[in-house]
């Protein structure tokens, strides 16, 4: 361990809050356990800082601090699935749950209620990183970039950071994945050709694609989508040993679709009060709950609930969340597997208020009535983030004005070939039509856990420019 | 020997744009298309006049479209948007619309930019990725039934089915001779240089489609009298090469002017800016339904994937093409940030090797930066398969 990981400080949740924060309730998961807030507690407070101190690192290069704001009791318990994840995602693979790769920006309705768990790059990737234990922030971060390189080795020196090394860490073994199954839409444009490059290799994944045609408002489109999600529903049931039936489909649609509406009432309350709520993270751990992205849509659900009801109970009373600026510069930002370092942004003075590519999720309910299928296909072709890009920059637009954001930050990963061919447009067109200041960034430290100068000196310049 | 129809394809090509000026002012509507599966027996049976827009090559148009489009897309595609952006081609200017297809999606994207920033009428073609699967090819025949209606619209027309067979047989027509130049320019005492060949088929981007096969037929003709048939028999020692790999298109002569300076002989290609587009095209019926079913089913393009390394046929259309040209070796090029050849170089050097085939993957892109890098590796390839014909002539 070097100098600077000796002198790491670690953050650690307040004891004076723990009465109060075990009294809430606790949370359910699909597989029928039910955990306590006591356990949570203890949990977050005494097993997970040992076994994971990497996520628990205060130093200032660390990318993906935990909120800080430890009165937001929600916050906790999401951080607690975050955490939990390698675990529960363990136990369900042993117990003949399928666990599925998946994209990234597409509703994962289908994947549980097929009895399956959808895990997409970002935190398969923490899933392979956390399968070693005891792992400071450096020592985490070299081995997230020793299996990303062996993913570039392999394949390709161009390939973006997220489906390469999720996919490579696939491949070697590091994780237990019984399906590789996403969507082929433009958010990415990387997963299909590393799916395809990893054909040949030693291990043998089952793989299952579903198309995301351009043409999404045509009749025949969502026949073709919804061909395939039947496809799927039954290829999960193969390897599972029991295929779900509509019946299952319409109750987990219900169930995500309550997700969805919880993560966008919060947000969009988040949005409306004269001070914020809540924080950089929690605002986007909100947003990427509602895609239900940490292994149980139930719990995340439950998570949820008690966000909203916190974010009420706040604007009510005018609380606003702990470390951010009295009138911060509101910042939204635009891209695939783009993310704002929250910490940073309110060090500065600013506050992340959302994400197009995230939001898009938690816009796409599902019709309740009728044929699930198609009712899955017209959710998942209505992705706002997936229209062609004039449409999707008008829906920004709305988002702008609505978020009452004061820059934009459009943002693409090196590699991300389809997002950064039309970063540049969504930004002139934002900026055309609502006169908010944008900036274009190109960035390659997604996966990496501290961070990268050159990003934070351009957003910190972007805020001083705004505020 | 000099081949005379070939300066008369130049000489057409030259006096091309000029053409096209004329025949808008008379009232004809020019449908430039880029991509791959856009399929031109449906715009040439409409009375439109098809044209295939890009050119490759020009660094300056590169930086000019890389201000709308970005840096980490491929050079292809920046110098595609450079040209709108200037708005100097010849065919560019006067294409009243332009069709694009979704095939390679970074491509698509740029029919997304054009119309932004340039106002350019366009007019898409959704393509399955599940392209083997029923639901697939169904879906392809919807959408191109969709943009046939748009066509027509356009057109001012309905689509005629004698029309369509006349035009089915004239592209038929095109690339059964397509398919012979490249066997006679891969025969022992080469009549006619691969080079040569395929700025003949870039010729097929823009000329009359008539007059493109009248020529054609002219040359082969020509090769015929002058040569005989051509029959790939005895290997004089070449170091005989294949070209694989991401997009050449008109302009882009660097890679093909290193291997000719080392000493290499290009044999063929799969390119989609090459053969591959003339290879297995069956229509079985005149209608919009035999169109979709035999473009969908020809050699499928690098961006739609193919999960089963067995039954690739981009695979075994690539060995099929080495095994015809007699070709022994491949170099694999890839440009910069064109995600859907270079992640296949690895595999696709793989496969070779069992058939014994080596192959050399360049990954570059316009710049003249590491023209001198790029010459001192495939100057080791050719010698290394020079060598090796040295070696089994002696044996």
């Amino acid at each position: 361990m070097n100098e600077l990981n000796n002198k790491e400080k670690i953050f650690a949740y307040p004891e004076e809050i723990k009465e109060r924060f075990i009294e809430t309730k606790g949370l359910d998961f699909r597989d029928g356990t039910h955990v306590s807030s006591a356990e949570i507690w203890n949990f977050m407070t005494l097993e997970a800082p040992g076994r994971f101190p990497h996520a628990f690192s205060m130093s200032r290069y660390h990318n993906s601090q935990l909120s800080k704001d430890v009165e937001f009791f929600s916050g906790i318990k999401r951080g607690y699935l975050s955490l939990t994840l390698r675990d529960r995602l363990l136990k369900a693979h042993n117990e003949g749950t399928p666990i599925i790769h998946v994209q990234g920006g597409q509703t994962v309705d289908p994947y549980f209620a097929a009895g399956g768990i959808p895990i997409v790059p970002g935190p398969l990737r923490g899933w392979a990183r956390d399968m070693q234990e005891g792992l400071s922030l450096r020592e985490a971060g070299n081995r997230v970039m020793k299996i990303l390189e062996g993913g570039r080795k392999a394949v390709s020196i161009d390939a973006c950071n997220n489906p390469i090394a999720a996919i490579e860490a696939i491949h070697q073994e590091i994780v237990p994945v019984d399906l590789i199954a996403p969507y082929l839409c433009l958010r990415c444009s990387d997963i299909g050709y590393a799916i395809e490059s990893y054909r040949s290799g030693k291990h043998k994944v089952p793989v299952y694609l579903l198309d995301y045609p351009i043409s999404q408002d045509k009749d025949w489109t969502v026949k073709y989508l919804a061909a395939r999600i039947h496809g799927l529903i039954k290829k999960i049931g193969e390897i599972k040993g029991s295929e779900a039936s509509d019946e299952d489909l319409k109750k987990e649609i219900k169930l995500e679709n309550k997700g969805r509406r919880l993560a966008r009432e919060t947000v969009e309350l988040s949005w409306s009060a004269s001070t914020p709520p809540m924080n950089s993270v929690e605002t986007s751990s909100t947003i990427t709950l509602g895609r239900f992205d940490r292994g149980d849509s139930l719990a995340a659900t439950q998570v949820l609930e008690e966000a909203n009801h916190e974010v009420r109970e706040r604007v009510k009373h005018s609380v606003k969340a702990d470390g951010v600026a009295d009138d911060p510069v509101r910042i939204f930002s635009c891209g695939s597997c783009f993310g704002l370092r929250g910490d940073f942004l309110e060090d500065k003075g600013g506050i992340h208020v959302g994400t197009d590519d995230h939001l898009s999720k938690i816009y796409a309910d599902v019709d309740e009535t009728g044929d699930p299928y198609e009712n899955l296909a017209r959710s998942v072709l209505s992705y706002h983030y997936e229209q062609p890009t004039e449409i999707r920059a008008r829906w920004v637009v709305e988002l702008v004005k609505q978020s009452r954001a004061d820059g934009v930050i459009c943002g693409n990963n090196w590699g991300c070939s389809f997002q950064s061919g039309i970063s540049r447009m969504i930004a002139d067109i934002v900026k055309e039509e609502t006169g908010v200041p944008t900036i274009n960034l190109e960035v390659a430290e997604l996966g990496q856990l501290e961070s990268v100068e050159q990003t934070q000196n351009r957003i910190e310049s972007f805020i001083e420019m705004l505020s | 020997m000099v081949l005379e129809t070939l300066e008369k394809i130049n000489q057409a090509v030259k006096e091309r744009p000029r053409e096209l000026v004329k025949a808008r002012e008379k009232g004809a509507k020019v449908a430039g298309w880029f991509n791959y599966n856009i399929p031109e027996e449906i715009i040439y049976a409409l009375g439109l006049i098809p044209i295939r827009l890009g050119t490759g090559g020009d660094d300056r148009l590169v930086e000019i479209g890389a201000r709308y489009i970005s840096t980490k897309n491929c050079v292809y595609t920046r110098e595609l948007v450079g040209l709108f952006a200037r708005n100097q081609d010849p065919y560019i200017i006067n294409s009243d619309i332009v069709a694009v297809d979704a095939t390679c999606l970074q491509t698509y994207r740029v029919a997304e930019v054009i119309k932004h920033y340039f106002k350019v009428n366009t007019l898409i073609l959704g393509v399955p990725k599940h392209f083997s699967e029923p639901e697939g090819q169904e879906y392809f025949r919807k959408e191109l039934q969709s943009f046939t209606r748009k066509l027509e619209v356009f057109a001012g027309t309905e689509l005629n089915s004698n029309k369509l067979s006349e035009s089915i047989k004239l592209y038929n027509d095109i690339r059964k001779s397509l398919k012979q130049l490249y066997k006679y320019q891969a025969i022992e005492h080469q009549p006619i240089k691969w080079r040569e060949v395929f700025d003949i088929v870039h010729a097929g981007f823009y000329l009359d489609r008539e007059k493109y096969l009248s020529l054609l037929q002219e040359l082969l003709t020509e090769l015929k009298e002058k040569h005989g048939e051509p029959v790939i028999g005895n290997l004089n020692g070449d170091a005989r090469i294949l070209i694989s790999g991401s997009i050449i298109p008109p302009g882009d002569t660097k890679l093909i002017n290193i291997i000719e300076q080392v000493g290499g002989r290009i044999v063929g290609d799969d390119l989609w800016s090459g053969l591959n587009p003339s290879l297995d095209v069956n229509i079985r019926e005149a209608s919009i339904k035999g169109i979709a079913g035999a473009y969908i089913n020809r050699v499928p393009h690098a961006a739609l994937p193919f999960l089963d390394l067995e039954t690739d046929r981009r695979l075994k259309n690539l060995k099929q093409l080495i095994r015809d040209h007699r070709a022994q070796g491949v170099l694999y090029h890839t440009l910069r940030y064109c995600d859907a050849f270079s992640f296949k170089a690895g595999e696709t050097k793989n496969v070779l090797k069992v058939e014994g085939v080596p192959l050399l993957e360049i990954h570059t892109e316009y710049a003249g930066s590491d023209v001198e890098a790029i010459r001192t590796r495939a100057e080791a390839f050719v010698e290394l398969i020079r060598n090796k014909n040295i070696l089994e002539n002696e044996a």
